[in-house]
């Protein structure tokens, strides 16, 4: 973890309000694991007071290219929209790289990613590093419809993956027409042993941890929640601990009640699909 | 000397940031506020602990607490709400696997006060009879002020005859100094310091947070799970400066501010209206480096002004 500064070196609008930030900074790079994120401070600096917003804001870090960091993101409030008004040159506080990682595909696995919208990033720096492994994989990128394509640059920016990416458009306007699970299980080969990771709305992730239970599949999610700090000290963005709920009587009684409540931000934000409660409760949008 | 009564700038090094609080001394004044570093290793990734002059851990109760389901935090104007809830380890996991790194802390010269929280007068004592003899710890700081838990909790910060019991039978529990953080969430916070002081506190810590509320227009839901919440940050530190002068003038213990502490001038502000030292909480989330530069910055002030020793400045404010 680095307590840094980094330079911002392009922010380009996508279209639909989403956006990408491009960052200098060697040492984030340098500790970057796929599932990875940042806390980016998006408030102007103001002497002897806060930034405005106060609070740092949390994302995956999409793509590492020698000391340069992507990451993707959509205006939804305050600190996205003073984001997108941050220019080449500038100074920015990050915190990072922070939380875990995805577990490797093991032996004669294919790796089956999965990203719907702004959930995409993960999946584009998990294929860069499956990539770099010589490792089988697949990826299955969904959108609401062709105007929000810009959530798909990173995979836009390595044409010669072809096929290994399928997209999809839940309206059809582009590529397969429905959500990634379906593209998913459409076109798998049951006699291939897989591995999913996913990233997405809850909704999404929802359907992928039934998907995969059904089919015996590991899986692995990566989940946002309302993030204070990044570092497991404001407590704020936890999410239910599924096996303190449901979890087998020995599960149970390894725990404590303090064990039901799981900070996004140490333990994850990358889970077991089958250890985690998948509801929004921690989001408003 | 200066019109406002400052002598002639000296070297930063001679300026001497140590202080007494309630039967120890502190290295410097500048404490991390609990709830807002965890149990200290959290936050050593990103800082350096042996800047600290003092750490107050995460509240304590006697068996491990879940704490309230999310969202627990929701950002307002220069602060926050959360309702957390004091999730926390319990006791037992505490002693067994918290307590060896604030060992080492405290051999760093970093003096360790241990929040504890309970639901009942039994539990507090509990929490404090189970910290005696535990050696990696200098004091203890009661949480009677938490908004954020169905029971306990807020009576005994709202009521001086509560207030009074929980003090008294923590101090009968524990064979350390016992803190007492005080709500702001009363109309006299005054009395409430007096009668802490009269049931055996050695400190008090002036504010914890104050109770609000943040909603969500659209949906016309509060942001918070549980509705209300604590609010935090630069946005209540009049209110905390106001409270610190009060209680520091009804009492005789020493008492330790927060609220909003951002930078070295938020810190020494609270000295001047009666705080022997002072705990940084909400800044640690947006920059966990800020202890060490307020330190720094009260270092550089003082020389600036002349100021040899920092406890002078305590209670120093002119009417």
């Amino acid at each position: 973890m680095h307590e840094t500064v980094a330079t911002v070196v392009e922010n380009r609008d996508l279209g639909s309000g989403v956006w990408l930030l491009r960052l200098r900074n060697a040492d984030v790079c340098s500790a970057h694991r796929a599932g990875r994120f940042v806390m980016i401070g998006t408030g102007e600096e103001v002497a002897g007071g806060p930034p405005s917003p106060m609070l740092r804001r949390p994302f995956s870090i999409q793509r590492v290219e020698g000391d340069v960091f992507d990451v993707l993101y959509r205006l939804v409030g305050v600190g996205t929209s003073c984001m997108s008004s941050m220019k080449p040159g500038r100074s920015v506080e990050v915190l990072g790289p922070l939380g875990n990682a995805f577990t490797p595909p093991g032996h004669g696995e294919r790796a089956v990613l999965l990203g719907g919208g702004v959930g995409i990033p993960p999946m584009v720096a998990l294929a860069d590093q499956l990539s770099a492994g010589a490792d089988d994989w697949t990826a299955y990128l969904g959108v609401s419809g062709a105007a929000d394509a810009g959530c798909f640059v990173g995979f836009d920016e390595r044409p010669t993956w072809g096929d290994q990416v399928v997209r999809a458009t839940m309206d059809g306007s582009l590529g397969f027409h429905g959500n990634v699970v379906e593209a998913w299980l459409e076109s798998r080969d049951p006699s291939q042993k897989e591995r999913v990771y996913a990233c997405g709305p809850m909704v999404m992730l929802r359907a992928v941890a039934k998907a995969a239970a059904e089919l015996n599949i590991p899986a692995e999610v990566s989940v946002e929640t309302m993030m204070g700090c990044g570092i497991g000290i404001c407590m704020g963005c936890v999410i239910e601990n599924k096996k303190y709920i449901d979890g087998t009587t020995e599960e149970r009684a390894a725990m404590s009640p303090y064990d039901r409540w799981l900070m996004a931000c140490v333990k994850g934000p990358v889970f077991a699909a089958d250890g985690v409660v998948l509801d929004d409760g921690g989001l408003l949008h | 000397m200066s019109r406002n009564g400052w002598a002639a700038p000296i070297a930063p090094e001679d300026v001497d940031l140590s202080l007494q609080v309630a039967g120890f001394s502190m290295k410097n004044p500048v404490s991390l506020a609990s709830g807002t570093a965890g149990y200290g290793p959290e936050l050593s990734h990103a800082m350096d602990m042996s800047a600290l002059g003092g750490f107050v851990t995460k509240g304590i109760a006697v068996r491990p607490w879940e704490g309230n389901a999310p969202p627990r935090i929701a950002e307002t104007s220069a602060g926050m709400l959360n309702a957390i809830g004091l999730q926390n380890v319990g006791l037992d996991s505490f002693l067994e696997h918290k307590t060896p790194y604030l060992a080492e802390l405290r051999a760093k010269g970093v003096r360790v006060i241990v929040n504890v929280i309970g639901k009942t007068v039994d539990e507090y004592h509990a929490v404090a009879r189970g910290l005696r003899d535990c050696e990696a710890i200098d004091a203890l700081e009661l949480n009677i002020s938490c908004p954020n838990i169905k029971e306990g909790g807020i009576a005994f910060g709202t009521d001086c005859v509560a207030a009074g019991e929980v003090t008294a039978a923590t101090v009968d529990g524990s064979d350390k100094p016992v803190w007492v953080k005080l709500s702001p969430n009363v109309a006299d916070i005054a009395s409430m310091g007096v009668a802490c002081e009269e049931n055996g506190a050695a400190a008090l810590s002036v504010i914890n947070t104050l109770l609000g509320l943040s909603i969500d227009l659209e949906s016309r839901r509060p942001r918070l799970s549980i509705g209300k919440g604590g609010l935090s940050g630069p946005a209540i530190k009049p209110v905390a400066l106001r409270m610190v002068d009060e209680v520091s003038r009804a009492c005789t213990i020493p008492v330790v501010g927060m609220g909003g502490i951002w930078t070295s001038q938020d810190a020494l502000e609270f000295m001047v209206c009666g705080a022997s030292a002072v705990q940084i909480g909400t800044a640690n989330f947006v920059n966990p480096r800020t202890a060490e530069q307020v330190v720094e910055g009260m270092r550089t002030w003082c020389a600036e002004r002349g100021v040899a020793r920092i406890s002078d400045l305590v209670g120093t404010l002119r009417r």
